[in-house]
C-alpha cells in the first residue's frame, strides 16, 4: 500500500473541471461590479421616453434588452419595465422572459460539484456530440467532452476535442487551463506549457500565469515568467480571488528557495479569498512552514484541502468522506484515488473499501496508474483474494516501472507470497523492497515496508518486536502519523490501567 | 406656443403643392433622429408624406451650441445627401424622400428657417403590425425579412452600410404589401467619410453584434461594416420568433453564467463564452420557430446562425467565405423561396 499523495513538493497545477464547474469556482467571471457601457445615450433616453409612453410589451422588452446590454442594472424605469414583462410574461417568448429575469437578479451559480455516476457520463457525451454538430464553433462544449472522455481514460479522443477547443479559443483562459491540465494527464506537460506560453493572455492573466509558472516548475522547466507575475501582484487591479492561485504560486516558489518568510506572507494573501485549489496548497504547506490557516470565506468544493486537513488531525473517517468527494471532483485525476485507496487501507484496515473506490469510481485509472494498481493488488491480497491479485498483477510491467515503483512492486509481491504460504520467498521480496527503498533515501516507503512485513510476519506467529520498533522510530522521525496509531492505543490502554 | 420653431409648423404650405397637417408625437418610428420632429403633411394631389424636420433649436439648450449646429447640419447634409444618392439609383426597398426643402417660420428671429425632408408615409414600422411572436403571420414575417434583405443589397452594392437595422426602421406599406428600409442617419458611405465612422457603435447598442460593444475590428476596410448588417439582419429573425433582439438574447445567456462580468474586456478571450451564450439562444429560438414555421425551421435556424455568428470573421454564408464573404445574394433567394412556401402553406 502505498501513495505519492504527499507530494515531495506540491504546486498549483490548474483543476480541469466542466465548464459550469469552472463558473462556480469563479473561474470564468470577475466579482467587479459591471461597468455601465451606454454607447448611444439618445437613442437610449428615447427608448425609456417610447416605454413610458406607450407601456406595451415590445417597448417594455427593447428597454430592458438595451439596458441588459448596458448593464443599467440599477435603472428604475427598466426595472418597472422588466416587472410589466414577468406580469404578461405568457404573452411573450421564453427568451425574452430571461431577458427581464436577468435583468432583474443575476441567477446565483448551481452546479452539483460531485460529479454524475459514470453510467451518466456517456449521456453527457452524447449530448455534446450533438452540440458540436449543429455548432461545431462552441470551443466550450469541445473542452467539456475533452474532459468526459478524459474520465473515460479515452484519452484519444480527449486528445481531439481539446486540440479542436485549442484552434477555436487559443485565447481563452478556461481553454487553455483545461488544455494544459489534459496535457499534464497524458504527461506531456512541454505541450501545456507550450500553448500558455504561446497565449498573449498570459501575459496579463494571474490565473494562466500561475499555471504557467507552477508546471514549469512542478517538471524542473524553466520559466521566464516569475518576474511578470511579481509584477502582475504588485500592479494588477484584481479581486483576491483571481491574485488567490498566483499568489500561492509564488509563495510556494519562495518556500521551496528557502524563503518561508516571505512565502509566508504570500500565502496570508491567497488566503484572502482562495479557491480550493489554493486552500489545498496552503494545507499542505502549513505542514512544512507551520503555517496557521483561518478560514474566513466559504470555499467552494475544498475536499482535497478538508481531505488533507483531516488527515493530518488523524480525522481518518472523515478524510476518506472528503478524498472520496475530491475523487468524484476530479474523476479523471489520480491523486485522489491514490489518497482515498491509502486511508482506506493503510488508516482505517478498511481493505474492502478501497477495493470498491477502485473497482466502482476509477475502474479506467486502474490499468493507467500504477500506484492505484498497486494499492487494488494490496488490497485484495489482504481480503486473501490472491487469485484476482494475482491475475492483477500479471498486468503490471515490471521494466516499465520507476525504481521506486519496483521496490514498490517488490513488496506487493512479497505480500502475496505470504499469503499464499511462502513465507521465505514473501520475506526476501520484501527485504529486497526495503533495500531499494534504502538506496533511494525514501524513508516513508522503508516504512511502510517494514510496517506491512511486520504485520505478515506477525500473522504467521513471528515475533516482531525489533521491527515494530523500527517502524515506530522512522514514523516518529518522518512523521507517518497513521503508522503510530497502535501505539496511541497501547498508551491509551495503560493510561486506563 | 412652443419657442421650437420646427414643432410650429403645422398648417404651413411647402414648395412643390405640399400642407404639413399634424404634428406626430412620439410615433412608433421615430427611434432614428433625436433632434427631428415629425409631421404627417399632404399634397394637394392627395398623396400623403412623413415629413421629418430638423429640430435646430435643441443645439442651443446644449453647451456648446456651435458645435453640436455643426454637427446636427453635418448629420443632416449626409443624410439628405446619401438619400439623394440612393433615390438617383432608384433603390426600391429604401424609404427615400420625395421633396426636401426648407420653410421659414413666422416670428421667428434667431433660426427662422427649418429643414426637412418628405418621405412616403407608411402605414407604420413592424412592431406596430407584428404584435408580439406568440401572434406571428409567418408569411408576412419572411416577406418583411426578404424585402429587408432585398434593401441592405440595394445599399451594399452601392458602398452604403446601413448600421442601425431593427425593427423600427422597417417600414410596412399596407397598400403596396411591401416592406421598406427607412433611416439612413447612421449609415456610411464607402466614397464620402462621416463621423458615424468614427463611432464605435454606430447605430442601437440594444442591437449591436458583440464585436462593436467589445470594440474589436478584425479589419479596417469598409465592407467589415456590411457584416454589421448582416448580424441585423438575422437579429430581425430573433426579434420575430422571441420578440428580443440577438445581442439582447445572447446577454440574457451570458449574464446566466458569466455573473456580472466576464473573466476580461477582450472580445478574443471572451468569444467562446459568447459563442456558448448564442448556442444556448439559438437552441431556444429553435424551438419558437418549429412552433410557427414547421417545415421550414431548419432553413431559417441556419440562416440566423450564419448571420448572427458572434465571430466577424465566420459571418455569411460559408460558401461565401472566401471571396464576397458578406454577400446577401444567397440569403435573399432563400428568403424567397421561404416566403413562397409560407404563403403556398397558408393557402392549403
Amino acid at each position: 500500500m502505498n501513495v505519492k499523495g504527499d507530494y515531495k513538493i506540491r504546486q498549483i497545477i490548474p483543476r480541469w473541471y466542466p465548464f459550469e464547474h469552472a463558473f462556480l469556482m469563479g473561474e470564468i467571471q470577475t466579482n467587479e461590479k459591471p461597468a455601465v457601457s451606454i454607447w448611444t445615450p439618445a437613442s437610449y433616453r428615447h427608448k425609456e421616453q417610447e416605454w413610458l409612453f406607450y407601456r406595451q410589451l415590445p417597448w417594455a422588452l427593447d428597454f430592458v434588452g438595451t439596458a441588459l446590454v448596458s448593464n443599467d442594472l440599477s435603472n428604475t424605469a427598466a426595472v418597472d419595465a422588466s416587472k410589466f414583462i414577468l406580469n404578461n410574461s405568457e404573452k411573450v417568448s421564453g427568451l425574452a422572459k430571461s431577458v427581464a429575469e436577468k435583468f432583474l437578479q443575476f441567477p446565483e451559480p448551481k452546479a452539483d460539484l460531485n460529479l454524475s455516476p459514470s453510467n451518466r457520463r456517456s449521456v453527457i457525451i452524447s449530448s455534446l456530440k450533438k452540440h458540436v454538430r449543429e455548432y461545431p464553433y462552441n470551443a466550450i462544449a469541445w473542452a467539456d467532452m475533452a474532459f468526459y472522455y478524459a474520465v473515460l481514460c479515452q484519452n484519444e479522443k480527449a486528445n481531439l476535442c481539446i486540440s479542436i477547443a485549442l484552434n477555436l479559443a487559443p485565447e481563452n483562459r478556461f481553454i487553455l487551463r483545461s488544455a494544459a491540465r489534459f496535457y499534464l494527464h497524458t504527461k506531456n506537460p512541454e505541450k501545456a506549457l507550450f500553448f500558455l506560453r504561446k497565449s498573449e493572455l498570459t501575459k496579463r492573466d494571474p490565473w494562466l500565469l500561475a499555471s504557467e509558472i507552477s508546471i514549469s516548475e512542478a517538471f524542473n522547466l524553466r520559466t521566464r515568467n516569475v518576474k511578470i507575475a511579481k509584477n502582475i501582484l504588485l500592479t494588477l487591479d484584481a479581486t483576491p480571488m483571481d491574485l488567490a492561485e498566483l499568489y500561492g504560486t509564488m509563495g510556494t516558489l519562495e518556500m521551496t528557495h528557502g524563503g518561508n518568510k516571505k512565502g509566508k506572507k504570500l500565502f496570508k494573501s491567497a488566503l484572502i479569498d482562495p479557491n480550493e485549489n489554493t486552500l489545498a496548497q496552503a494545507e499542505w504547506v502549513s505542514q512544512n512552514i507551520g503555517l496557521t490557516i483561518e478560514r474566513t470565506s466559504k470555499v467552494n468544493a475544498a475536499f482535497e484541502a478538508d481531505s488533507r486537513r483531516f488527515f493530518y488531525d488523524e480525522k481518518y473517517k472523515e478524510a476518506l468522506e472528503e478524498a472520496l468527494k475530491w475523487l468524484r471532483f476530479q474523476p479523471f485525476c489520480s491523486h485522489p484515488v491514490e489518497q482515498a485507496t491509502y486511508i482506506a487501507g493503510t488508516c482505517l484496515n478498511d481493505f474492502k473499501e478501497a477495493v470498491r473506490i477502485v473497482k466502482e469510481e476509477s475502474r479506467c485509472l486502474l490499468n493507467e496508474n500504477f500506484l492505484i494498481n498497486n494499492n487494488y493488488i494490496f488490497s485484495l491480497a489482504s481480503l486473501d483474494r490472491i487469485q484476482e491479485a494475482e491475475q492483477q498483477l500479471a498486468t503490471i510491467n515490471f521494466g516499465s516501472l520507476t525504481e521506486r515503483d519496483q521496490g514498490v512492486y517488490q513488496a506487493t509481491k512479497g505480500l502475496l507470497e505470504f499469503r499464499k504460504g511462502n513465507i521465505e520467498p514473501g520475506r526476501l521480496l520484501y527485504e529486497d523492497a526495503i533495500k531499494r527503498f534504502q538506496k533511494l533515501k525514501e524513508e516513508r516507503c522503508v516504512a511502510l515496508a517494514t510496517f506491512y512485513l511486520a504485520r505478515e510476519e506477525q500473522r504467521v506467529g513471528h515475533n516482531v518486536k525489533e521491527m515494530t520498533d523500527a517502524v515506530i522510530r522512522l514514523a516518529k522521525k518522518i512523521g507517518i502519523k497513521e503508522l503510530l496509531q497502535d501505539v496511541a492505543k497501547d498508551q491509551d490502554k495503560k493510561i486506563i490501567i | 406656443m412652443s419657442d421650437r420653431p420646427a414643432l410650429r409648423l403645422e398648417g404651413l404650405e411647402l414648395s412643390g403643392g405640399w400642407k404639413v397637417e399634424k404634428l406626430l408625437e412620439r410615433p412608433p418610428t421615430a427611434t432614428g433622429g433625436h433632434f427631428s420632429v415629425s409631421y404627417r403633411v399632404v399634397n394637394i394631389d392627395g398623396r400623403e408624406g412623413f415629413l421629418k424636420a430638423l429640430d435646430f433649436s435643441k443645439a442651443f439648450q446644449t453647451q456648446d451650441p456651435a458645435r453640436t449646429l455643426e454637427a446636427m447640419t453635418k448629420a443632416y447634409n449626409f443624410e439628405r445627401d446619401l438619400l439623394n444618392k440612393c433615390r438617383k439609383q432608384k433603390l426600391s426597398k429604401i424609404v427615400i424622400p420625395i421633396a426636401d426643402g426648407n420653410v421659414e417660420v413666422p416670428g421667428e428671429v434667431l433660426i427662422g428657417k427649418v429643414m426637412y425632408l418628405i418621405f412616403e408615409f407608411a402605414d407604420g414600422d413592424i412592431r406596430k403590425f407584428y404584435n408580439l411572436s406568440i401572434n406571428l403571420d409567418l408569411a408576412w414575417a419572411l416577406r418583411s425579412l426578404h424585402n429587408t434583405a432585398v434593401a441592405l443589397k440595394q445599399l451594399h452594392s452601392r458602398g452604403i452600410a446601413h448600421q442601425d437595422l431593427k425593427p423600427s426602421n422597417v417600414l410596412f406599406f399596407k397598400r403596396q404589401a411591401e416592406f421598406k428600409v427607412s433611416d439612413l442617419g447612421k449609415a456610411s458611405d464607402k466614397e464620402v467619410p462621416c463621423e458615424n465612422d468614427e463611432f464605435q457603435v454606430p447605430g442601437d447598442m440594444g442591437y449591436a453584434p458583440f464585436e462593436l460593444l467589445y470594440g474589436y475590428t478584425v479589419t479596417n476596410e469598409f465592407y467589415r461594416r456590411y457584416g454589421v448588417d448582416l448580424y441585423h439582419l438575422g437579429s430581425l429573425i430573433f426579434f420575430y420568433f422571441a420578440d428580443i433582439s440577438a445581442t439582447q438574447a445572447i446577454k440574457a445567456k451570458l449574464a446566466g453564467y458569466s455573473g456580472p462580468t466576464l473573466t476580461s474586456h477582450n472580445f478574443i478571450s471572451d468569444l467562446p463564452y459568447i459563442r456558448k451564450a448564442f448556442f444556448e439562444a439559438i437552441q431556444e429560438l429553435e424551438q419558437n420557430i418549429r412552433a410557427k414555421a414547421g417545415d421550414l425551421t431548419n432553413e431559417i435556424v441556419t440562416m440566423v446562425k450564419e448571420l448572427c455568428e458572434p465571430d466577424p470573421e465566420k459571418r455569411g454564408h460559408p460558401l461565401d467565405r472566401n471571396i464576397n464573404q458578406y454577400n446577401l445574394e444567397r440569403y435573399i433567394s432563400k428568403l424567397d423561396l421561404l416566403t413562397n412556401k409560407a404563403e403556398y402553406m397558408l393557402k392549403k
